[in-house]
């Protein structure tokens, strides 16, 4: 016991709390096992002592009147993530027991203003991310951990967590982002995009962000050069920007090799038994999940179809074989890359910012776009 | 175990307070889910924050409060409304040789979903059972689930005792305005606060004076109430009536007009002792469910409103439609009744003063052990039938059926016809040693009744060959530009039809209201006729 409860006995402040608590705590506990969860209870103390603990010594140091309610709601949170096979001691290293340790102790202010939504959407959010890409958990949790500290309020929290999801890979919540971009502080907004500081007197995050609007490629703004498009290397190449999607038995998304269409919401791809949509940008890449029933392009017979009829389309959009060597190439309006295979293309789409191309015999989604060669790209290839 | 080697606690939120994870009627033809930002908070952590349940269907809301109440308030571990997909298992019991039915899919408890369902449409639900089953518990719930307060849905509950009077059920007239009145109207009502709630809660009605009953019945029928001149609306709001039995008996009979203002009976059923232990649970933890209901799932009045409409708009299709028509056709004629046709009903026998034995001994031709009619005393009303259909949609509704399935109609009838259908003990049917348990068992009677007028349904093929039906629709298409021969072919075919009923000299209950729709569609058509005649002249 006394091993367990070490960060408990060390700090006796915290001690009285949790023994003042103790009834409560203990019928919560009791509660959920009673209900069929399995909870460890060496678990559940290892994460008391380890993780609460240091919660609520920095909340009771800042607003000490709010501790005791704090402790509540995040044994609660905890008792969730415990019943859930999350949080145990055998996962101190995962990120899930790393938030707890590392971000929300430097989150005193608003943890103990909002304990419980607060304690619970992050750990959603990072359990949710982690579902989505590992890399970009990672990423996340880093940008969070080190944005944490001038973080104050709840809900800035919050927003930061979206605007924070969208850079550190998850392409889906840039509309999310870019509109919750005004609640935020310029300084949040600039950590978060990764823009060089100090910004003071610089207006180069709302250009950035303007730019970030029209253009999900655009480069971002400087103290040097607060124009996104102002900079002596800003001459925009079409690139091979990285690939999305894989064979289902791999994780993916696919039973078989996709075909890419432009449709009235953007890009879409389908293996002819599931439909997602394409989200790509300089952050990263991704597919969610459509109803095929919710827009007004029907789905295309064939990936030939496809092709044929993206490569009519008014994009400009030509393929054709290299002249030397092997490959083909693709060009786009004035702008032309060579790359390996695009001339045996399945299927050739474009929304006006990326195109996407698919082969017959490949479960990924190849992705192009014109970018400035300094824009450092966030999407595995 | 113990988590802290401490004593047992009082407080308890977190566990009485989680909801079930939406959805929960996981179904193959759900679609998925397109993406939703919402959803990066979301997770096996609740937040506490109410935009977990703002962006969930109503219906989902709906079965999530299901689901809290039979995991953590209402012990009624029952599933006696059952659904299947595929084969159950079945297991003959006891020397009767009942059957236990194990169901293959989602299926639920009379006790809790009836009372959920009447809040859903704002009907009127009575529950019945022995003392100390939950009955009052129960709408208690269904209180705090439309957002009242657990203080005020206690305050507000009505209870039935024998000197309750008319100002102790609606209000009392001002005194001081009672002095000074110069006429009725200028006298202010103080009128009682449950009266404008949309949860109504009477417990023990028929402990309820005779007198102070018909003040209640035109509040229920009428949604006013009346005193001194004045009135106050009421509005449109969810019943929930006690009473320790449904056979009307207590300290006052019920009047009838009063119970038949019940849409649906709901019997509490015996507690299982198996489950002691979490009654043990609840002691030593002080646990009260009523005081820790999840905000998730508590409806705003908007939520009540916008829910009604949704179950009001599930479809009923056609052919699930046609077998309620053909079920509810069964009971109502009796050919010994009357002379005129219209007549031969049961209603005509009541409202005689024969006694029913003897007005039915001469009913000989049918064979009454099949005849599903011979089985009651009366037929279906109007206001039952529109009642089946409310409660059926909202079944559809509640299972996150797009239409109304005949399995749903299937489980609802025998709960809306409980107290509306009057059972003949005598008819030979429950003669027969297999049947003689329907006596009791009205519930399992009326299914049964609604089996054997499916299968009667499918072996006539009215599904494919329904003639009547066929004029109907025939009619239905309009008579604009109708010329006079085509009408009198008409005529001849509805007079076809009627003969070929004479002339087979069996007839059968589901006929009446078939000989009598052909009726209507003749005269319609007669009149129809008499008017091109007169405009041709």
């Amino acid at each position: 016991m006394e091993g367990i409860m070490s960060y408990l006995l060390q700090h006796p402040q915290v001690q009285q709390l949790v023994q003042q608590h103790r009834d409560a705590i203990n019928q919560a506990v009791r509660a959920r096992m009673a209900a069929g969860a399995r909870i460890d209870g060496e678990d559940f103390l290892n994460h008391l002592d380890t993780s609460i603990g240091p919660i609520i010594t920095a909340i009771q140091s800042s607003i000490p009147e709010r501790a005791g309610s704090a402790l509540l709601d995040l044994t609660d949170v905890s008792l969730d993530l415990l019943s859930a096979g999350l949080l145990f001691r055998s996962s101190r290293d995962s990120l899930l027991t790393r938030l707890w340790s590392e971000i929300l102790p430097a989150l005193t202010t608003p943890l103990a203003l909002q304990p419980k939504r607060l304690a619970a959407s992050l750990c959603n959010a990072m359990i949710q991310i982690s579902q989505l890409s590992p890399m970009a958990a990672r990423r996340w949790f880093e940008a969070l951990k080190r944005l944490s500290p001038s973080l104050r309020d709840p809900d800035v929290v919050l927003a930061a967590g979206t605007f924070l999801g969208w850079t550190a890979g998850l392409p889906q919540y840039r509309y999310s982002a870019l509109t919750l971009a005004p609640t935020l502080p310029q300084e949040i907004v600039a950590q978060c995009l990764g823009m060089e500081l100090p910004l003071t007197g610089s207006n180069a995050v709302e250009l950035t962000l303007e730019a970030l609007r029209s253009d999900p490629w655009a480069r971002l703004g400087s103290a040097a050069n607060p124009h996104p498009q102002n900079s002596d290397n800003t001459a925009k190449q079409l690139l091979s920007v990285g690939r999305v999607g894989c064979f289902r038995g791999m994780g993916g998304a696919w039973l078989a090799p996709p075909c890419v269409w432009h449709s009235p919401i953007g890009l879409l791809a389908s293996d002819g038994l599931a439909t997602y949509q394409i989200h790509a940008d300089r952050f990263g890449a991704a597919l969610t999940r459509v109803r095929t029933d919710d827009h007004a392009v029907p789905l295309p017979q064939s990936s030939r179809e496809i092709s044929e009829k993206q490569q009519a389309a008014s994009l400009s959009l030509r393929v054709t074989r290299a002249k030397k060597g092997k490959g083909g190439k693709l060009t786009w309006g004035n702008r032309t890359v060579l790359l390996d295979d695009i001339e045996r293309n399945s299927s050739l789409a474009c929304d006006g910012f990326t195109v996407a191309w698919t082969l017959p015999d490949s479960f990924h989604i190849f992705l192009v776009a014109p970018v400035s060669d300094d824009t450092p790209i966030q999407i595995p290839y | 175990m113990d988590a802290l080697p401490f004593g047992i606690a009082l407080v308890f939120q977190n566990f009485l307070r989680r909801v079930s994870q939406a959805p929960t009627n996981p179904t193959a033809q759900a679609p998925p889910q397109p993406f939703d930002v919402a959803d990066l908070y979301q997770g096996p952590a609740d937040t506490g924050h109410a935009s977990q349940s703002e962006s969930l269907p109503l219906d989902e809301k709906l079965r999530q409060a299901y689901f809290w109440i039979v995991n953590h308030a209402i012990i009624s571990p029952f599933y006696d409304i059952e659904y299947n997909e595929g084969s159950p298992h079945r297991y003959p019991i006891g020397d009767r040789r009942d059957s236990v039915v194990l169901p293959s899919g989602q299926s639920y408890c009379s006790f809790v979903l009836l009372p959920l369902l009447t809040f859903g449409v704002r009907a009127k639900c009575l529950l019945v059972g022995g003392p100390g089953r939950g009955k009052t518990s129960s709408a208690i719930l269904m209180g705090i689930l439309a957002g009242y307060p657990l203080r005020e849905v206690r305050r507000a509950i009505q209870k039935g005792q024998p000197q309750m009077t008319i100002a102790d059920l609606l209000g009392s007239p001002l005194p001081a305005d009672l002095i000074k009145a110069q006429s009725m109207d200028q006298i202010g009502i103080a009128w009682r606060k449950w009266l404008t709630m949309r949860v109504k809660i009477i417990d023990e009605y028929n402990r309820i004076p005779t007198r102070t009953q018909s003040a209640l019945l035109t509040l229920m029928a009428d949604n006013y109430a009346e005193m001194y001149d004045q009135t106050l609306e009421s509005p449109n709001s969810a019943w929930f009536l006690t009473a320790n039995d449904d056979a009307g008996g207590g300290t006052y009979q019920v009047i009838e007009a009063l119970r038949d203002r019940i849409d649906i009976v709901v019997k509490a059923l015996h507690f299982n002792s198996r489950f002691l232990g979490e009654l043990l649970e609840r002691i030593e933890g002080g646990i009260r469910p009523e005081e820790n209901v999840p905000s998730q799932i508590i409806f705003t009045e908007s939520e009540s409103d916008r829910m009604h409409n949704e179950i009001r708009t599930i479809p009923v299709p056609r052919m699930i439609l046609r077998r309620l028509e053909f079920f509810a056709s069964q009971f109502e004629y009796i050919e010994s009744a009357a002379q005129q046709f219209e007549y031969k009903t049961k209603d005509t026998i009541k409202l005689s003063t024969l006694d029913w034995r003897q007005a039915t001994a001469s009913e000989t031709g049918k064979d009454k052990l099949k005849d599903i009619g011979s089985q009651t005393k009366n037929g279906m009303s109007v206001r039952a039938v529109m009642t089946t259909l409310l409660y059926v949609k909202a079944l559809a509704y509640f299972r996150g059926s797009p239409q109304v399935e005949l399995e749903d109609l299937r489980q609802i009838l025998p709960f809306v016809l409980h107290d509306k259908l009057i059972q003949d003990a005598d008819c030979p049917f429950f003669e027969l040693a297999e049947n003689d348990s329907l006596r009791s068992d009205k519930v399992a009677w009326i299914r049964r009744m609604f089996d054997m007028a499916c299968a009667e349904f499918e072996r006539l093929q009215l599904d494919r060959d329904d003639p009547v039906q066929r004029l109907s629709d025939q009619f239905d298409a309009g008579l604009d530009g109708l010329g006079e021969k085509e009408v009198r072919k008409r005529l001849v075919d509805i007079e076809k039809q009627i003969k070929s009923w004479s002339d087979n000299r069996k007839f059968y209950g589901h006929m009446f209201d078939d000989v009598l729709k052909l009726k209507y569609l003749h005269q319609r058509y007669t009149n129809y006729l008499r008017w091109l005649q007169w405009k041709g002249s």
